[in-house]
């Protein structure tokens, strides 16, 4: 034993113990040579490779899919320089005219409104259920269920409900007030459909994302930390503002991430209220024509026209692209968030 | 003149009632959305609506119902579930039983959330508790029915 260095010997010690404990999870490391080469041996080792097999291909699925999107993209690309085609601002395939600046502005806005209004509201709701609530059990049930409502709902709920609100009420309202003082509060159009309507519905359907993730960040805060800051004499709110929420930043910052991601790449909901111009928004009551859109409304359609299907798949790499970047890196933070608090 | 200790109770009351507030509206959004597709809704309702497929013109107000969308959408959901299984199962076999523990289980689930798009939390915390052993009573009570509980060696 004198020859092992502590850390070598700790890790013979911890080996011998795990061999001891009977631990599911792990049990297949412990094949004792007189199980090596038995039908059990062979089994759990073909059932180990075809599930490996079996996972890396679902994996792959995510690779296939971007490449896919490569080689269909492929023609446009070799034509035209991508830097064109993204600050360029005609859509007319026609023409041979792929400016795709106003969908990319149109998916911007459109989420960037539905942020501005469901930040705060989600904050403000997971820092109440995480901190204050004593009918937590009762009240994120119905959180969940807003996650789970199909966005076809939504958008039939905001052709219903949000466009003639803004169409009869908040239109009309914002036009007697302000309208002609501010260009972005201009009422330029009349029907209703537009961000205002688009950014709304999508504020409710980010909320629950990151409601529930904001939530989770926040209650691993150890509650050490909480129990020194009341004990210091501060009240809940300034334990949950200058410690629970400082600890919690980067996670809190990775939920909004996951939020912007989740409502950039939204499809239907969208698609159903926000008018479909392909204009760059000017107004808050402009219609604007998003990304995913402007796939879904299109795809199928005019394909005689040349380089229109390698158009349509490039604005599906940018989309995949720019969700996958937002996504991976709130998710990678949120992990290390998670094993920091654990 | 209000003093500093009025001050904190009362910011503590605004912000409390904020929370409060916005939470009701957001969840009033969710009564609204049933709402208002109950209320559109309810006139359609009818058996026959759910036990018969559309007749001819059934879009310009003829007789019939949506059977045929309700069929398909089940029949839809069925086999994609059973794909799904099929697929997935094993892969939940694998990270669990085979991969447990290393760097690229981890990229793989991350490649899986990000997928899902949406967060699964009780699995991340139980990952969380099993290779973290430590993570102590705190945490235990702080989150869910998952953590702290056996799969750690020597927790018991």
């Amino acid at each position: 034993m004198s020859s092992l260095s502590p850390g070598k010997a700790n890790k013979r010690v911890e080996n011998i113990q795990r061999s001891l404990v009977f631990d599911p999870i792990n049990i297949r490391t412990l094949p004792t040579s007189a199980q090596k080469r038995s039908w059990r041996w062979w089994k759990d080792t073909l059932a180990g490779r075809g599930m490996a097999v079996i996972t890396l291909a679902a994996c792959a699925l995510l690779g296939m899919i971007g490449g896919t999107l490569v080689v269909r993209a492929w023609p446009i690309l070799s034509t035209h320089t991508p830097g064109a085609l993204i600050t360029s601002q005609t859509w007319h395939p026609v023409n041979g005219d792929f400016g795709f600046w106003p969908f990319i502005m149109g998916s911007l806005a459109v989420t960037l409104l539905s942020m501005v209004l469901a930040v705060p509201a989600a904050l403000f709701s997971a820092i109440y259920l995480s901190e204050y609530s004593t009918v937590r059990a009762l009240i994120k049930p119905f959180v969940d269920l807003l996650a789970s409502i199909p966005s076809v709902i939504y958008g039939l709920w905001g052709v219903l409900f949000v466009v003639p609100l803004v169409r009869d009420h908040v239109g009309p309202w914002v036009d007697r007030t302000l309208g002609h003082s501010i260009p972005f509060l201009a009422a330029t159009n009349p029907t209703g459909y537009g961000l205002l309507a688009a950014g709304f519905v999508l504020a409710i359907m980010v909320f629950p994302v990151i409601v529930s993730v904001t939530e989770e960040v926040l209650r691993s805060v150890p509650r050490g930390m909480r129990e020194a800051s009341l004990a210091l004499g501060a009240t809940e709110w300034e334990t949950t503002r200058l410690v629970v929420l400082r600890k919690a930043l980067p996670g809190v910052i990775a939920a909004i991430v996951l939020g912007f991601s989740r409502a950039f790449g939204e499809t239907l909901a969208v698609l159903m209220v926000v008018g479909n111009v392909a204009k760059v928004p000017g107004s808050l009551f402009d219609a604007a024509y998003p990304l995913p859109a402007l796939i879904a409304n299109n795809y199928g359609e005019m394909m005689s026209i040349p380089l229109y299907d390698a158009a349509l798949m490039l604005a599906a790499l940018l989309l995949l692209v720019i969700v996958l970047v937002f996504n991976v890196s709130a998710r990678l933070t949120l992990t290390r968030v998670k094993q920091e608090a654990a | 003149m209000i003093n500093r200790r009025q001050r904190r109770h009362w910011e503590e009351a605004f912000f409390k009632g904020l929370m409060r507030l916005t939470l009701f509206i957001v969840l009033g959004m969710l009564g609204l959305i049933v709402f208002t597709v109950v209320r559109k809704g309810f006139r359609a309702m009818s058996l026959d609506m759910l036990t018969q497929t559309s007749k001819g013109g059934y879009y310009l107000g003829g007789e019939g119902g949506i059977l045929n969308a309700i069929a398909g959408s089940l029949y839809l959901a069925a086999g994609a579930t059973l794909l799904a299984l099929l697929a997935g199962l094993p892969v939940v076999f694998y990270l669990h039983a085979y991969m447990g523990r290393s760097r690229l289980a981890d990229g793989i689930r991350v490649v899986f959330d990000v997928r899902l798009h949406t967060h699964a939390d009780d699995g991340d915390a139980r990952v969380a508790a099993r290779r973290y052993p430590d993570a102590g009573a705190g945490r235990a009570a702080n989150s869910g029915p998952h953590d702290g509980r056996g799969h750690a060696p020597g927790a018991a």
